[in-house]
């Protein structure tokens, strides 16, 4: 059962992963944090809550069956992979794991898996 | 992990093993640099203590926002037995949330989650109130917490946290709807809405006797994003400030939609509670009133988990959100509804009475 610190750097260890963070959207600040990050981890934590509020807050993606919630969001761009992983623990949830990857290195599928397995050890155990 | 009460000295209050201040990041900037252990204990309106282990913050207690205690019971992360059972094992060595992680009940990673959570929510009431409302601090050498040293957080880090939430909720007014009782509106005025989940648990709860802030406690949630969201709900037209009787109605935000019995006659400013607000003046009477000032007199109780049912109690009432996991009903209010008794039942309808016992007699 990693606490938070652990579960990053297990993040770190994800094939192409650049940074990683775990970041609190109430707030949009990076509860923690490991290696590089886009313009510093503050401000790629207040800028992937917008991306994620956008998500939550929009009703195409609301609209959908009972039980559904959003898993993660992935923006790619030519050079890079943004992946996004909300936390589903009962707790006061307003979390996401932040992954930023290489694309030259990264595989998107088995990040994802990855990424998947440490949000539910995170809350979970 | 806390420093156990053993090496801590016996309580002497006001002698030379206790240190006090006027103010709380006063105090907070020098056991930082001396990297003390122990209780800061805040008193005022806004009271509550800050543990440190080596000048690092690893609880916050205050009765301004919810403890771990109560978010993880009123979320049903933990049940009030387990939680329980985990306090009577831990809490003298100060190691309830490690008992709770080593029975299974709880990973590390949401009792990390839980702990930052409470801290940061904590501190933010503590360090934002003014030093009339937070003040005066003494210091409690080596005494600890029983949730335990899970998560540490630097008080420059916590100061960066609470600046950024201050400036959030600066730019979300209206700023006076934290401590006033809210309800859901009645009408919409449009067509449709988009909630998040946060913003859905406000409205359905929003029973106009409770505060943003009694809100968060309820649901589990931090005091921060309770208030946050329901500060955009009303804004948004969503919920509404239930107006206080009496003589203050210069901070009001409330809509002429919101109850039908108020009509906008001009009252003498010095007229106590007449009937104004409906239903709803019974209702508040019996706790809205109490929520500033019980903020000033329950601190200090002993940080015991204090959320759980008292079996002696009779059978609670059915209330607003007494049916989520792990919130304790409160007993039914005498005064809820004024002279009125369970006894005093209308008079009985005689040509109903006559029509039932017909239409039994027609059945045999």
């Amino acid at each position: 059962m990693p606490g938070i610190d652990e579960s990053l750097r297990h993040a770190m260890s994800i094939p192409g992963v650049l940074g990683a963070g775990l970041v609190d959207y109430a707030s949009g600040l990076a509860v923690g944090s490991a290696g590089d990050w886009p313009c510093g981890d503050e401000p790629a934590a207040a800028g992937a809550t917008e991306v994620a509020r956008a998500a939550l807050e929009n009703a195409t993606f609301a609209v959908s069956a009972a039980g559904d919630v959003l898993e993660d969001i992935v923006v790619a761009s030519a050079a890079r992979y943004h992946l996004l992983r909300f936390l589903n623990a009962k707790l006061d949830n307003r979390l996401f794991l932040y992954l930023w990857l290489d694309r030259e290195h990264a595989n998107l599928a088995i990040a994802r898996h990855r990424l998947a397995g440490l949000a539910s050890d995170l809350v979970l155990g | 992990m806390p420093a156990q009460p053993i090496t801590a000295p016996p309580e002497r209050p006001g002698d030379q093993g206790t240190r006090r201040w006027a103010a709380v990041t006063e105090a907070l900037d020098e056991l930082t640099a001396h990297r003390a252990t122990g209780a800061l204990h805040v008193e005022g309106a806004v009271g509550g203590s800050i543990y440190l282990v080596e000048g690092e913050v690893y609880y916050v207690h205050t009765p301004a926002a919810p403890g771990v205690d109560c978010l993880l019971q009123a979320s049903g992360t933990v049940t009030p037995p387990v939680f329980q059972t985990a306090w009577t094992a831990g809490a003298a060595a100060g190691q309830v949330g490690e008992v709770l992680i080593k029975s299974g009940a709880l990973s590390r990673g949401e009792a990390e989650l839980c702990t930052a959570a409470a801290i940061t929510d904590g501190a933010y009431a503590l360090l934002t109130a003014s030093s009339a409302e937070a003040g005066p601090v003494r210091f409690a050498a080596g005494e600890g917490h029983w949730w335990g040293a899970l998560r540490r957080i630097g008080v420059a880090a916590l100061d960066v946290q609470i600046r950024k939430r201050r400036r959030l909720l600066e730019r979300t007014p209206p700023a006076d709807v934290d401590d006033q009782p809210v309800v859901a509106a009645g009408r919409l005025g449009r067509h449709h809405v988009v909630l998040t989940d946060l913003q859905w648990e406000l409205i359905v709860h929003a029973d106009g006797r409770r505060t943003p802030r009694d809100l968060a406690r309820l649901l589990g949630r931090s005091a921060f994003s309770a208030i946050l969201e329901a500060r955009r709900l009303v804004t948004a037209g969503l919920i509404q400030v239930v107006p206080r009787s009496g003589p203050e109605p210069a901070t009001r935000v409330t809509s002429e939609a919101a109850v039908g019995t108020r009509t906008t006659t001009e009252q003498e400013p010095d007229e106590p509670a007449e009937p104004t607000d409906g239903w709803r003046t019974g209702l508040r009477a019996g706790t809205g009133r109490s929520a500033p000032g019980a903020r000033g007199t329950a601190r200090r109780k002993p940080d015991l988990p204090t959320r759980r049912a008292d079996p002696a109690l009779p059978l609670p009432r059915r209330q607003p959100g007494a049916a989520l996991r792990g919130v304790v009903p409160v007993p039914a209010r005498a005064d809820v509804s004024g002279e009125a008794s369970v006894l005093d039942v209308p008079e009985p309808d005689h040509n109903l009475l006559t029509r039932v016992r017909n239409a039994l007699e027609g059945l045999r």
